[in-house]
Order: C-alpha cells, then sequence, then structure tokens
C-alpha cells in the first residue's frame, strides 16, 4: 500500500466555471492524495460542480486539472479516467423497475465491464460490499431510501475504481446507515482515493484525512482536519450567558454557553472542533488569505456579531 | 373548510394553468390538427366515411395529449396541503377542459367546411370525450401510486383503440357512419365515457386507506 | 460484510473491455427487456388473439390464399407490432432522461454513440421473434388442405423490417426528442398516412413509399399476374432502417467516415429501391393478366369429375375438390337427367375493379360486359379466387343453379323473379351448409333481394326479397322431399314466365303478397 500523501491523484489549478452570468467556480486548485479527501461547504458553494468536474461529467471553463494522471478535457484522457472511476452523484435517479442487481449490472456494463460472469461476480462482489446481499432480487421501487442510496454506491464501486468521487453519500440516511457507510468509506479509503462532499464536519472528523473547504466557489481551506479545528484555536470560549459578539453562541449540553468568536482577556478556553474551524472560515469575514493555514493570518472577529 | 377549500379554487387555476405540462399537448393537438387540416387544404376529396376516419384519428390525437396533462413533477411536495386533492384537481380540470373543447371546436370546424354532406358530429363527439376521459382516468389512477401518469396513460389509449377496432363485430365501437348499428355503438361509447368519468373522479380522492374521516394521507 | 473491501478482489477485477463488446452486452440486456414491456406484450396480444380467437371458435377461412395472406396482416403488424416496439424502444431509450439517471450515466466508460447502438441492436431479437410468429402463421395456413397459392418471402419478410423499422425509429426519436409523447403520435401519424394512401381517390403509387403499401384488390389473383413490387420495396424498407439507425448514432453523437458512408449507402439503397418500385409492371405479367383474362385455358389445369369440367389456375387447383361438393349438391335436387347434363365451371379473375366510387354502370353496360365475359367460353359458369366465406359457395351454388334451371350462363346482374327465383335460391341454398349459412350472412345484410355471385364479376344475379321468402319456408323442409315435387314439375318451374305464386302453389309454399308497386323489383328478365 502506498504511504498516504505520497501519490496525488488529482491535481487541480485555477479551476474556473460560469452558469451564465454566475460564477459557480472561481481559480480552484487544490490537490488530492491518496485516502478519504472531505469536501466541506454551505450550500451553493461549488461542490456539486467541483465533483463533477473532477468526475469528468463537466468539463471547467478554465484551468489545468488532472486526475489518475490523465487530463479529463481530452476524450482519451476522459476515457482513462472514466474507466477508474466511481461516481456517486449527489441525486442519483433509479429505474424504479430494475431490481438492484439488474441496475447494478446495467452500470456495470456502461463501464464496459463485459464478460459475463466476471461482471456478475462483480456485481455480487460490490452489493455484498455494501450490505445488500439480501436485497439483489428486490425492485428498486421496493427498497427504502437508504438501500437505494447503498446500491448507488455499488453502482459506483463497480469495477474497483482508484478514485471514488461520492456528492453527499449519507445525506438522507438514519444514524446506524450513516454508521455504517462511513464505515465502507473508511475501508474504500484504504489504497484508493475518495473524494466527498458533505455538510457535516463530524463526519469530516470521523472519516477524513484531509479536508478542502469550498465557499461561494473559492477554496477557503486545504489540509488536515486538525489543521481546521487548529484555524479555531483560542477562539472557543465557554461562559455562564449568552455573548452578544461572539460570531455564534449557543447553550451546550451542559447548560453553559459555548461562544465562537474573539474571546474576552479571561475566557475559560475550550478545545475546538473542526466545526469551529469551519464556523470561523465561513461566518467570518471573508478578508484577506484566509483560503490558507496560515493560523496567524486568520480572520478578524468580534465586531461582527450577529 | 370544505367552503374554504371551494374558494381556492379560483385562485388554483391560474398556477394551475402554469403547472401544467403543456408541451405534450401542443405537440398531440398540432398533429390531430394537421391530420384534419392536410387534405382540408389540398381540397382531397373525401367522403363521410374517410372524414370520420380523420376525426377519430384526430380525437386520438387528442386523448394522448391529454394523457400527459395531469402530471405533476411537484406532486409529493403538495400531497399534504390543506386544499383537498379534489380541489387541486379540479383546477386542472377547470384548465384542461377548455382547452381540449377549444381544441376540438377547432378540428370539427377544420373538417366540417370541408365536408359537402353532414358529419355525425355528436358521435365522434361522443368518442373523442370517451378517449379523453380514459387518458384523464388512467392517468390519474396512475398518479395515485406514481409521479407520471402519462406515460401509462398514452400507450393505453393507443391499446384501446386497436382493440377497439378489433373487437368482434356484435359489440363493435368503430362503426362506419350510416350503419345501422351507430346508435348502439354510441350508447357502448357513452359507457364508456361514464366509467371513465367514475374512475377518474374516483382517482382524485385523496388517497386515504381507511374512512375518510382520518384525514391523514397514505404517505 | 464490509471485509470485501479492505483488500481489493484477490482474482483482478474485469478490466474494462472494448467498447463493441459492451454494446453487444448492453444490447443483450436490453432485449431481454424489449419484449417484456407492457406495449410489446400488448401488440403481441392484439396481433396473434384476434386471429387465434377466430381459429378456436372456427370463423377462420380454411381456404386462405397464401399470395394475399403473406401481405394482408402488413398494416396489422406495423400497427401493433411496430407500434409497440416503437414506443417501448423510445422509452428504453429514454430511460436514463426519465429516471434522472444521466447525472451517473455520464461519467461512465461507454459513449452515447454505442449505448445507442445498443439499443438499435436490442430491437433485432424481437425482429426476429416476429418474423419466427410470421413464419410460424404462414406454415400453418400453408398446411390446410385448402391453401392455395404460395407466399412471397419477401413480403413475409416486411413484418419483421416494419418492426425494425419502427424500433429504430424510437431510438431516433429518443436522441432527438426528450419527450416521450412523440412515439405514440408518430405511430398514430404512420397509420393515418398508411390508410389514406390505400385510398383508390388518391394518385397512382405514393402507397409504396410508405413502410407498408396498404391496398385493396378486387380479389387474389394466381401468383404469376401479382404486381406488388414486394423485392423492391423489402430492399426499401431496408435501406430506410439503416438510414435511421444511423441518424441515430449521428444525433447521439458518433462521427467518422464509416457512418458517412453507411448512411450514404443507406440513402442510396434507399432512393434506388425506392424509386425501382415504380418500374411499370413488367411484360411478363402484363401477358400474364391479358391471358388470364382472355384465354385462362392457357394458364389452367381441368379436371373432370362425373360429367362436370373443373378449371382453375395452377395456384388454386387444390379447390376443385370443394367446387366438386358444392356442385353436386345443387345437382342433387334436379332431376337426375338434367344434373346428367355436361358442365363447365371454370375460374375466373379480374384484375380491374368495378366497384370503384362514383361509377355507374347502366343495365346495357351490364348486359355488355356479361357477354363479353361469356365470349370467353360459352356456358362455362364463373368461379372466383375465394373461398371458404361462404359467400363464394353461395355464389358458385347460385350461378350453377341458374345455369341447369334457365340454360343460360352468365346473367348481367339482372333479378330473377318468379318460379325460377325461388328454386334457383332453394337449389342454391340446400346445396352444403357453407351454401345455406352464406345464404343466410347475404339474406341477413341486403335489402330487397339478395345478390349471388361476385359483384366484381359482371356475372351474377339477384333473387326479390318475395321469391327470396318462399326459398327460405323451402329450405326449412327435407330437402329430398322438396326435391321430389321440384322434380315432379321441373318443366314448369323452370319456365321463364311461370310466377312465384304459381311455384307456391306447386311447391306447397305460402308466398308473400306483392309489395306495393314502389317497393316492387322490376323484373325484366
Amino acid at each position: 500500500m502506498t504511504v498516504a500523501a505520497a501519490t496525488s491523484v488529482v491535481q487541480a489549478s485555477g479551476l474556473t466555471l460560469r452558469y451564465g452570468r454566475t460564477a459557480a467556480l472561481t481559480d480552484v486548485s487544490f490537490t488530492l492524495y491518496d485516502g478519504v479527501t472531505g469536501l466541506l461547504g454551505p450550500n451553493g458553494a461549488g461542490k456539486t460542480t467541483l465533483l463533477r468536474i473532477v468526475a469528468t461529467a463537466l468539463p471547467p471553463d478554465r484551468g489545468t486539472l488532472s486526475v489518475l494522471g490523465a487530463d479529463p478535457r481530452t476524450p482519451a484522457g476522459r476515457l482513462a479516467v472514466r474507466r477508474r472511476l466511481g461516481y456517486l452523484p449527489q441525486d442519483p435517479g433509479f429505474h424504479p423497475g430494475f431490481t438492484a442487481f439488474e441496475f447494478v449490472d446495467y452500470v456495470a456494463i456502461l463501464k464496459e465491464l463485459t464478460d459475463r460472469r466476471a461482471r456478475h461476480q462483480e456485481v455480487r462482489r460490490v452489493l455484498d460490499a455494501v450490505g445488500l446481499a439480501g436485497q439483489r432480487g428486490r425492485r428498486i421501487r421496493a427498497l427504502s431510501g437508504g438501500m437505494r442510496q447503498r446500491v448507488a454506491l455499488a453502482a459506483a464501486l463497480v469495477g474497483d475504481p482508484d478514485l471514488l468521487v461520492l456528492d453527499e453519500p449519507t445525506v438522507g440516511l438514519d444514524p446506524e446507515q450513516r454508521l455504517r457507510f462511513r464505515e465502507v468509506i473508511a475501508e474504500l479509503g484504504e489504497g484508493r482515493s475518495v473524494l466527498l462532499s458533505t455538510h457535516q464536519t463530524e463526519e469530516v472528523m470521523a472519516l477524513c484525512q484531509r479536508v478542502v473547504v469550498l465557499d461561494g466557489g473559492t477554496v477557503r481551506f486545504e489540509g488536515t482536519p486538525a489543521e481546521l479545528a487548529a484555524h479555531a484555536r483560542g477562539r472557543v470560549w465557554t461562559s455562564g450567558a449568552r455573548v452578544r459578539g461572539a460570531l455564534a453562541s449557543w447553550r451546550a449540553g451542559d447548560g453553559r454557553y459555548r461562544n465562537v468568536g474573539d474571546p474576552p482577556a479571561d475566557a475559560e478556553l475550550l478545545e475546538p472542533t473542526v466545526e469551529d474551524g469551519y464556523l470561523l472560515l465561513i461566518d467570518g469575514p471573508a478578508d484577506e488569505e484566509t483560503g490558507l493555514v496560515h493560523e496567524e493570518t486568520g480572520p478578524a472577529l468580534g465586531e461582527t456579531g450577529r | 373548510m370544505r367552503r374554504m377549500s371551494v374558494r381556492v379554487l379560483p385562485l388554483l387555476v391560474l398556477p394551475a394553468a402554469r403547472a401544467t405540462p403543456w408541451t405534450a399537448f401542443l405537440a398531440a393537438a398540432g398533429v390531430g390538427l394537421a391530420i384534419v387540416a392536410v387534405p382540408a387544404a389540398f381540397r382531397v376529396e373525401l367522403g363521410v366515411d374517410d372524414l370520420v376516419g380523420l376525426l377519430r384519428a384526430a380525437a386520438v390525437c387528442g386523448a394522448l395529449g391529454l394523457a400527459f396533462l395531469l402530471d405533476d413533477p411537484a406532486a409529493r411536495t403538495i400531497a399534504t396541503v390543506p386544499a383537498p386533492r379534489p380541489i387541486r384537481y379540479a383546477a386542472r380540470a377547470g384548465v384542461i377542459i377548455p382547452a381540449a373543447v377549444a381544441w376540438w371546436a377547432v378540428i370539427l370546424a377544420v373538417t366540417g367546411a370541408g365536408a359537402g354532406a353532414a358529419l355525425p358530429l355528436g358521435g365522434v363527439t361522443v368518442e373523442a370525450a370517451a378517449l379523453a376521459c380514459v387518458a384523464l382516468a388512467v392517468g390519474a389512477v396512475r398518479l395515485r401510486s406514481s409521479d407520471a401518469g402519462g406515460i401509462v396513460a398514452a400507450p393505453a389509449v393507443l391499446v384501446l383503440v386497436v382493440a377497439a377496432s378489433r373487437i368482434p363485430p356484435d359489440l363493435a365501437l368503430y362503426v362506419p357512419p350510416g350503419d345501422d348499428r351507430w346508435a348502439a355503438a354510441h350508447d357502448r361509447w357513452a359507457v364508456l365515457l361514464a366509467a371513465a368519468v367514475a374512475v377518474a373522479v374516483w382517482a382524485v380522492r385523496e388517497p386515504t386507506r381507511r374512512r375518510p374521516a382520518i384525514t391523514a394521507g397514505r404517505r | 460484510m464490509t471485509a470485501a473491501l479492505a483488500e481489493r478482489p484477490t482474482a483482478p477485477a474485469p478490466l474494462p473491455g472494448d467498447p463493441r463488446r459492451a454494446m453487444l452486452a448492453l444490447a443483450r440486456v436490453e432485449a431481454v427487456r424489449l419484449p417484456r414491456h407492457p406495449a410489446v406484450i400488448a401488440g403481441l396480444l392484439l396481433f396473434a388473439a384476434p386471429e387465434i380467437y377466430r381459429w378456436l371458435t372456427g370463423q377462420a377461412n380454411r381456404f386462405p390464399v397464401l399470395q394475399d395472406e403473406d401481405w394482408s396482416t402488413q398494416f396489422l403488424a406495423l400497427l401493433v407490432l411496430g407500434g409497440g416496439v416503437l414506443i417501448a424502444a423510445n422509452l428504453a431509450a429514454l430511460r436514463a432522461d426519465r429516471h434522472a439517471t444521466t447525472g451517473l450515466y455520464d461519467t461512465l466508460v461507454l459513449t452515447p454513440p454505442w449505448r445507442t447502438g445498443a439499443f438499435l441492436l436490442a430491437v433485432l431479437p424481437f425482429a426476429v421473434l416476429v418474423a419466427a410468429l410470421i413464419a410460424v402463421r404462414i406454415a400453418l395456413l400453408a398446411l390446410l388442405p385448402g391453401a392455395a397459392g404460395r407466399p412471397d418471402p419477401a413480403e413475409l419478410a416486411v413484418h419483421p423490417a416494419v418492426v425494425l423499422l419502427f424500433g429504430a425509429a424510437g431510438v431516433l426519436l429518443a436522441r432527438l426528442v426528450r419527450t416521450v409523447i412523440v412515439a405514440p403520435l408518430l405511430l398514430l401519424a404512420a397509420a393515418v398516412a398508411v390508410y389514406a394512401a390505400a385510398l383508390p381517390s388518391l394518385p397512382g403509387r405514393v402507397r409504396w413509399l410508405l413502410p407498408v403499401a396498404l391496398e385493396q384488390p378486387p380479389m387474389p389473383v394466381p401468383v404469376a399476374l401479382a404486381s406488388r413490387p414486394s423485392g423492391w420495396h423489402l430492399a426499401y424498407v431496408a435501406g430506410l432502417i439503416a438510414l435511421v439507425a444511423m441518424a441515430a448514432l449521428a444525433a447521439a453523437g458518433a462521427r467518422g467516415r464509416r457512418l458517412v458512408v453507411a448512411g450514404a449507402a443507406a440513402l442510396a439503397v434507399a432512393a434506388g429501391a425506392g424509386a425501382a418500385q415504380f418500374r411499370p409492371v413488367s411484360d411478363a405479367v402484363r401477358d400474364a393478366r391479358v391471358t388470364a383474362a382472355e384465354r385462362p385455358a392457357e394458364m389452367q389445369g381441368c379436371r373432370s369429375i362425373g360429367a362436370v369440367t373443373y378449371c382453375a389456375f395452377g395456384d388454386f387447383r387444390s379447390w376443385t375438390g370443394d367446387w366438386d361438393t358444392v356442385v353436386r349438391g345443387v345437382l342433387r335436387g334436379v332431376p337426375a337427367e338434367v344434373a346428367g347434363r355436361p358442365l363447365v365451371v371454370r375460374q375466373r379473375v379480374s384484375t380491374e375493379d368495378r366497384m370503384v366510387d362514383g361509377q355507374v354502370v347502366t343495365a346495357e353496360e351490364q348486359v355488355a360486359a356479361a357477354a363479353e365475359w361469356q365470349r370467353i367460353e360459352p356456358g362455362a359458369v364463373t368461379v372466383g379466387t375465394r373461398w371458404g366465406d361462404g359467400r363464394s359457395e353461395m355464389a358458385l351454388a347460385g350461378l350453377v343453379a341458374y345455369r341447369v334451371v334457365s340454360g343460360e350462363a352468365a346473367p348481367a346482374h339482372i333479378p330473377v323473379c318468379g318460379a325460377r327465383g325461388v328454386l334457383v335460391a332453394w337449389l342454391a341454398g340446400q346445396a352444403t351448409p357453407e351454401t345455406a349459412a352464406g345464404l343466410r350472412a347475404v339474406d341477413a345484410t341486403s335489402w330487397g333481394g339478395v345478390p349471388f355471385g361476385d359483384m366484381r364479376f359482371p356475372v351474377g344475379f339477384s333473387v326479390p326479397d318475395r321469391e327470396m321468402a318462399a326459398a327460405s319456408a323451402l329450405l326449412r323442409r327435407p330437402p329430398g322431399e322438396v326435391a321430389a315435387t321440384v322434380a315432379r314439375s321441373w318443366a314448369e318451374l323452370t319456365a321463364a314466365g311461370t310466377s312465384a305464386d304459381r311455384a307456391g302453389d306447386l311447391l306447397g309454399v305460402a308466398v308473400p303478397p306483392l309489395p306495393p308497386v314502389e317497393e316492387r323489383t322490376r323484373c325484366d328478365g
């Protein structure tokens, strides 16, 4: 197995894409390594657009991109990428009349797995892997939302791809299913590269070796979850009452208030989480160089309370 | 509550008109119009039989188009709003029926203008109405369990038409004008029309499994 | 459960293969799904069920003319088999759009042209199924003892070809328009066009530019006289299939020289074969038509059974025994010395349609046409190229009875009144159960009198309702008893001037009173 962070799987620089007058992505650059990378950002940040570009579904207007050593903007490069890619779209459609097996088999054919026996074996393997061994013959219209999501993941896994692009894979799942999903994804991350988008910071904590924060179509952060959390070091404190000037202030389970922002001098500081770092990054004033991991140039806080 | 719902009806008509997927209907209506208008434009001499045949083909077009008019991608989103399902469908019907009637009037006018002899317009209109209602009824029934009704209703109309033209003569639905069986066949068409309307009315009820006293939707 | 993922599969995962094989694998999956589509199942049922029902209930014609049966189901095949495939193929090709799986499929390896190719190929197995269905049908018909003629393979092949064409059209439509309504509308438009092109008022042979050429020939003709350009038409449809398939591939994004070359070749085939259909009828066929009309004996074989000689075109030779059954049935009702006179029954065809709308035929023209008809062979009784429907049996029985009763062979569609009318109708009705059924069927749908003989021939006659009522009463009695009575009064009954009332007296049946003057049939004959 390769050492994590040694091989770059995706290299993007200066990716820009506009939908008419709306800029979806502006000058996005990042590098993806083996292991699980989380793409974090608010709604409309451009996560899905970026994932679709990486997954060869959408060509960028500008910028260079290398996926698995190939350039997806040329037909040959796109084909090379697609042969080694698994993609789970945000809202995967299903053919309700197909059984789980038929659907994944159909995707496998479209991935050009032509040998019938080997393909069927592969389809059974991925359905087993996502825990649908017992549901292979059931029609998709009879499956629950969580099961459908697993069918879609199985479809992404067919052919043992080197790069998995998963767009909000755990949305709509109940906690138990989400845990199961995380388990699967974590295992996939061993020896492969997984890029997944999410709203949920705890998922990043639980799964990702690296995290990219996207906001307003630009990369605001790239690093490890610990680094993102460290971003908020010294800016999270606890108090007995709501702090008006804080960026966020909420009453936690223990009855005390947890505050993010500029602490007063005598504040009782807390260990920051990824969420705190993310909050500071997104809700803080978007001024100079916040996209980089230099802690000393963090956003100025305090006067921007709610 | 009920009075409130009825008062909401006129307000719903305009949004219903905007939410209706007109493309399919317009395409079908256009083909139907072309079927009757082309011979009329080229002044092809046609007998009553052939003109009635053209009207029947146009009626099938209309039914095919209507099959898609009840489709509503937002159906699931608005399934639980207070305005009951029948009211929402009534608003749709308030848009669809005038459009269909206006189209059929144009078809009859175009065909009738070129006809020398009197055409049995009443009978053909009953056939067209029956086909249209079958299309709407099948669509409405399908929409109880799915988002897309037309996909089933349109082929169902075609199957019905072909089947109707192949049934034994003593039960025939499509009989040539002037035939002795014309009146009896149109009684059967009227029965079909009534049955389709009944099914459609049943299909737009709120989908409840128990008695209507429990108003919660099934989903 | 998830341990399978931790290590990558020990056997290397199947490597993505070449697109051609993937296309075949996809076509295989789609080919299995296609016949399972409700529209296709409904089409198969609508195609086969009425025919099976007719056979099970004994309403089917056991004397099929194979050169007609081979193409007479083409329009139905277009409508229900082609239509079913059109809708099913269109929905299948639009499936990804309808179920919003394009987001996923867009990133998969196989490119849209190859996928479209798979949808096109998926129609092939169903077309083979249709071909088998058609082949089995015609084989079963050919096995019937009463089968006449031989089928044209090209006409038979048009059935699966139409299925292929409509399947390809469904795929093409899906690539051009994302709306599902277009396919049913195309089907409807095609059906209307084919039907309209068959109208006799439409000029020339426009109908041959449509996938199926619907014709309403006056009657079946021997194979040698057939003028349908079936081979060229099949080539034309094949060209159309290729053209539509290439268009679908191009619409899916396929480019390249090979596609252009194939498209050009398909266009050339379609245009060339399409034009070739309009070549004038060959001299051989034209000569055969003249011969069949003027000197039918040259194309016929004759067979004598007792005193009766039956002459049939080669294709129809198997029917002479059945003709004989009817003729024997008629002769059973007449005195033995009359029945023993020689008689010739000759099969005739008429390739001109005398039933064209608006053509007014005067009585003088009728008589002239009948005389011209009889000039070929005076005294021969005409039999047509249809059999097994009851009416044809009744027509032959009527003409034989008329010949025996009146001594003339070619009545020019005149009313036969008086005792002759009663006697002829009774003789025809009592001949066989088939003639009786045919007489009942015609009687039920005619007004004023019952016509005997095919209106497309210049020879035939009708028996007015009054005489028919007496004949019907006779038919309800035991035929042997009536025959004995008839034999006793044969001379008077067959005399031209004997009235119906007199016949009623002689035969002991009630004859209805004469209708009011304005409703009476004019009886000149």
